[in-house]
């Protein structure tokens, strides 16, 4: 556990400080020549800064450890310079420069190496109504072939064409606007190579656009979260460095929100938050030389000691997903400034904020007390990875947190109402908020949050065409997928319900009278209708136990045992309860499926755990699951898409395969 | 009786020099000629005659004129002229005494500068003031506010200045230093540029005006339309003495008599004036109360159902008595004198305004007569009874009973509730000195014109 922790700050170490070796020229020649006029004038600046904490940069080790106290001791200005900028960019911070002319020099080759022109272009503009309704009626659907990502729709100004972007990391990253300095400490960090996958996400992150992933693995986190990262931290740097640069200037331009923090990133757990914050914080510019609580972040979001690992025999994508401080309450503020980044920072001083739904929930309070979501008001870009384990956990605070975003703030909260964006006065900041969603499988609530996107520059969705899980299905196992009537989202749940007591359950009362031979595992999702079938199987007077996300430990290992021992026909699981904990329940023998997962690798984790009979003779294991036109997502990827199609046509209702 | 039909006419000299020059001679820009024209003013009143020639040279005004007279037209015009010439966010700062006036005001320029796009923005108490801080922060060409709030802004909203200002206008100066203004005055002078032309209007001219006169005007030119002290010549003026204790009944009368007109009538407090409105109404009169009581809401909605037609009975408390721009009272009615003889003018301004005819009717008791004689001495001229038969007044008095007693049940009923639902209201309703209803309504008016606007 300790080492693991020490490897992480080690790793932290080579990266994201720019660990300069010492203040020598070969480390600032490779930016100047990289950057030229701009470049070299910065490089002066750099090597008196490094000077000045000369002290620090010969034992590098010591900073992780603490470090904000060498510069402390050291260097008192530098401390200065930095709360100066805190006062919300208002004071030129480069007051305390010995040369006022040479700052200025600096200002002028600095504004040209950290402008960014997609952010310019949207938000960096006095948008009236009229022109954001001008625009939002200019999108027009496009059908894009993505490299990495498929195929996917897009909501674009008509003409606009995917992005076609060269492999090599510094020639893709610039032609997507990318600082330089971000692009060098990316191909640094990540290689000089993107997989196509990063590409087209960089392409379509990088323009503003809204965009929903719905087929991003688990593995694939590894490639796009620094992706998002280094959209995070372009976001940041730019709008810093610009206010900084305006601050300057007789009279500051309408350039801001109401309040500080412009970016949000919504993770499930700890674990997530601190993979996204070593991104981050690894492709920092060098002009950052240090980050304040950073060993405090790195002990809290890391794995807590003595906390139980994963067992070795849970399957893969759970331990990748849970792996590591599995805390789903968590917040964090992130504070940039000239020269530094500051790690819990309270919300009002952030730029950035990196937090779970319940974390945020927590946060804002409950709708009976005050609630304090002003800061949420000038959110710029929301980062969503891991959207579908967020609806596994509580898709309610998740989509309260949206209803909160870019609203008028209640309080004055110190905003300088000058410098406030026209757009941002007129309320609409939601139409110019960029939301990204990478998801594992494609979710009704995820598109319906993307359909009702107001972003003006426009939404792109990628559309994965599967081609079914049934191959993985053990062999010889007789599936039978019921489809009943319901049109109606409203009254679909009552409508399943009557298809399962008239067209299920017969069968599974009949199949029960064979014994033992008779158990079934009856998996039911949603805990709404787990609610409903407890009550009918109740009514009915049919013996059963039930694991659902609620039950406790004790009563689930009795559930469990119970059925393994036969005493009892059928047990009651949900998705939750799976997708959290991975029960390895043995017994059945038959599988009933209420309604269709929205993870399609349960359906065959589940009936990899079914009982085979051991004799030619037995009746063989089966599977039997009611599906409806409105479950065409899940059915798609448990089926693919051409069966799916089919199966939803056919005049047929019952479809066995065997 | 000679009962004056309001004619449309001019009559006399001064109202015929009026119709000899119109706002284009005056040199106003076209566009303005236009959106007065489309306002319905024909021609330049008194006021707006005098005033504009010099605020198109850009000088200092002080006006002395009676409300009524085209007093706000007289400083808007000048001031839209001018920003016409150089545009900029935030060019003119109107401070009014009260909410309703500073409402109105900024209506007004609205409406003339509907042509021209002008931008305004209210700032008055009452209201959030995240939600004007917004307002502010859009950059209004011009903003009316209440001194109180206008000092709020200055001191606590970020980044709200008035530093680049062009025009102060301080509109009913003798009120805004009766009701304590000073200090934020001070404030509001201070915050604003030097290099600044300044506009101070008042209905009188007391001392203290005066001080302020000599502190934030330079080289002002004095514009004075009427003469100390003078109601204007279309008034009638009347009195009625009357015992105390049938001063409703002669109410009634007097009421019955002149019944069609727009009328107000003034008291002394809020009950009195609840307590009239209950009993006129009882007695199938068109009646609405206006006094400081009620909340903001409720004022703007009597003021308005009043203004509109809907009642033509207005009782008011001297909340009444300036400013509020009401142009076709027939009939002013003093229930009860004024404490302050200079109020009285104030009162009787309501009607007989803008060249329109009008009658102001004073009831008064055995136990106001000192006051009244101060009245007369002011206006230096002695009024003329109101005709009412004794006889035929009395025979209203079991109606009139009648409808006292109710009157007096109904507050009572009233009292009551508030006593008991009184805490839980004020906590429920007015949290932080803003007022819900209020909120809404501004709320209201400005998607109102978020919508004009986009059309």
């Amino acid at each position: 556990m300790a080492d693991r922790y020490s490897r992480l700050l080690s790793l932290l170490e080579a990266t994201a400080t720019p660990a300069p070796k010492s203040s020598t020229a070969s480390n600032d020649a490779g930016i100047g020549a990289d950057q030229g006029e701009g470049g070299a004038k910065r490089t002066k600046r750099r090597r008196r800064h490094d000077s000045s904490v000369a002290t620090t940069a010969s034992e590098p080790t010591h900073r992780s450890e603490s470090v904000r106290s060498p510069d402390v001791d050291a260097a008192p200005n530098g401390e200065a310079e930095e709360e100066d900028d805190a006062a919300a960019g208002g004071e030129a911070e480069e007051e305390d420069e010995q040369h006022a002319d040479e700052a200025a020099g600096e200002a002028e080759s600095d504004a040209a190496a950290w402008v960014s022109k997609p952010y310019e272009a949207h938000f960096n503009v006095e948008w009236t109504t009229d022109q954001l309704d001008e625009r939002e009626k200019e999108l027009q659907e496009a059908r894009w072939k993505l490299p990495g990502l498929g195929d996917a729709v897009a909501m674009v100004p008509s003409g606009t064409a995917a992005p076609e972007l060269p492999s090599a990391a510094e020639a893709c990253l610039a032609s997507c606007h990318v600082l330089p300095s971000l692009r060098e400490r990316w191909s640094a960090r990540h290689g000089a190579k993107l997989t196509p996958q990063q590409r087209s996400m960089v392409g379509l992150v990088s323009t503003y656009r809204d965009v929903l992933h719905c087929d991003a693995s688990l593995h694939a986190y590894s490639e796009l979260l620094p992706v998002l990262a280094l959209h995070a931290v372009q976001h940041l740097v730019v709008s810093r460095r610009m206010l900084q640069r305006h601050a300057k200037r007789e009279a500051p331009p309408q350039d801001q929100g109401f309040t500080r923090p412009t970016v949000l990133v919504v993770l499930p757990f700890r674990a997530q938050a601190l993979a996204f914050m070593q991104a981050l914080l690894s492709l920092l510019p060098t002009a950052y030389e240090q980050v304040e609580n950073k060993a405090r972040f790195f002990r809290e979001f890391g794995e807590e000691e003595g906390a139980a690992q994963v067992p070795a025999a849970k399957p893969e994508d759970y331990k990748l997903l849970f792996a590591g401080n599995n805390d789903d309450c968590f917040k964090c503020g992130v504070r940039v400034t000239r020269k530094s980044l500051k790690l819990y920072s309270s919300f009002y001083q952030s730029d950035l904020v990196i937090a779970s739904p319940l974390g945020l929930r927590v946060a804002l309070g409950d709708g009976a007390k005050k609630r304090d979501v002003d800061w949420l008001s000038s959110i710029e870009v929301l980062l969503v990875p891991y959207a579908d384990v967020l609806l596994m956990q509580n898709w309610a605070h998740f989509s309260e947190l949206l209803d909160a975003l870019n609203q008028l703030p209640t309080q004055q909260r110190d905003t300088d109402f000058s410098r406030v964006r026209s757009w941002f006065l007129d309320g609409a900041a939601p139409r110019l908020r960029q939301t990204v969603l990478l998801s594992a499988h494609p979710a009704a609530e995820l598109h319906a949050l993307l359909r009702t996107s107001r972003n003006v520059a426009g939404r792109v969705r990628t559309r994965a065409s599967y081609a079914g899980l049934l191959a993985k299905v053990p062999p010889a196992l007789r599936q039978l997928f019921v489809r009943f009537a319901a049109d109606d989202p409203a009254t679909a749940a009552d409508a399943r319900l009557d298809a399962f007591r008239d067209r299920l359950l017969p069968s599974l009362l009949s199949s029960f009278s064979a014994g033992p031979e008779g158990r079934t595992l009856l998996f039911v999702p949603s805990y709404f209708d787990f609610v409903r079938v407890r009550e009918l199987l109740t009514a009915e007077g049919v013996p059963f136990v039930a694991i659902s996300e609620y039950t406790p430990t004790k009563q689930v290992s009795r559930a469990r045992s119970a059925m393994q021992n036969g005493t009892v026909p059928l047990l009651l699981y949900t998705e939750r309860a799976h997708f959290f904990r991975r029960h390895k329940l043995s017994g059945a023998r038959h599988l009933a499926v209420y309604s269709l997962p929205s993870y399609a690798s349960f359906y065959v984790e589940l009936l990899r755990m079914l009982e085979r009979p051991q004799s030619e003779h037995g009746t063989g294991s089966t599977c039997a699951a009611l599906f409806s036109r409105l479950d065409l997502l899940q059915l798609q990827q448990l089926v693919g898409d051409d069966r799916a199609r089919r199966m939803l046509s056919s005049d047929e209702t019952s479809f066995l395969f065997c | 009786m000679a009962e004056p039909a309001p004619s449309p006419e001019p009559v006399d000299a001064e109202s015929r020099q009026e119709a000899e020059v119109s706002f284009e001679q005056l040199g106003l820009n076209e566009s303005l000629c236009k959106a007065c024209a489309n306002m319905g003013f024909k021609h330049p009143s008194a006021i707006q005659r005098e005033a504009l020639p010099w605020g198109l040279q850009g000088r200092d005004i002080i006006g002395l004129a009676e409300t009524g007279s085209g007093k706000t037209a007289a400083f808007a015009l000048p001031i839209l002229h001018k920003l016409m010439e150089k545009p900029q966010p935030l060019f003119a700062l109107v401070v009014s005494p009260t909410r309703e006036l500073a409402f109105q005001i900024g209506e007004q320029f609205e409406a003339l500068g509907s042509l021209i796009g002008v931008k305004c923005a209210v700032a008055v108490g009452g209201v959030d003031m995240v939600q004007q801080a917004i307002m502010l922060a859009k950059k209004p060409h011009v903003v009316v506010g209440t001194p109180g709030r206008l000092v709020d802004h200055l001191q606590n909203t970020k980044g709200f200045s008035v530093r680049g200002l062009k025009f102060l206008v301080l509109d009913e100066a003798d009120k805004l230093l009766n009701m304590d203004f000073e200090k934020e005055l001070d404030i509001i002078l201070q915050a604003s540029p030097k290099e600044r032309n300044t506009y101070l209007f008042s209905a009188t001219m007391t001392s203290k005006v005066k001080k302020l006169k000599r502190a934030c005007l330079s080289n002002p030119v004095k514009v004075e339309v009427s003469s100390k002290y003078a109601t204007v010549k279309q008034l009638i003026q009347q009195y009625m003495f009357v015992p105390a204790k049938h001063k409703d009944c002669y109410l009634t009368y007097v009421c019955n008599e002149l019944a069609g007109h727009s009328a107000i009538i003034f008291a002394a407090t809020c009950a009195t004036v609840q307590r009239i409105a209950l009993m006129l109404r009882s007695l199938g009169f068109p009646a609405i109360p206006l006094h400081g009581q009620l909340s903001q809401a409720k004022r703007l909605a009597s003021l308005n159902k009043f203004k509109a037609g809907e009642r033509s009975i207005l009782i008011a408390t001297d909340v009444a008595s300036r400013g509020l721009d009401i142009p076709s009272v027939d009939l002013v009615i003093n229930y009860e004198l004024p404490a302050n003889s200079k109020d009285y003018i104030h009162r009787v301004g309501r009607t007989a305004r803008a060249g329109r005819a009008g009658r102001a009717v004073t009831i008064v008791s055995q136990y106001d007569v000192e006051l009244y004689q101060r009245i007369e001495h002011m206006l230096g001229q002695k009024l003329d009874e109101f005709p009412a038969p004794q006889d035929e007044v009395l025979l209203l008095m079991q109606r009139v009973g009648e409808a006292q007693r109710l009157a007096a049940m109904d507050m009572r009923e009233k009292e009551s509730k508030k006593r008991v639902g009184g805490k839980r209201m004020r906590d429920g309703g007015e949290e932080d000195g803003t007022d819900p209803d209020l909120q809404r309504m501004i709320v209201q008016a400005s998607k109102k014109k978020g919508a004009r606007g986009r059309k």
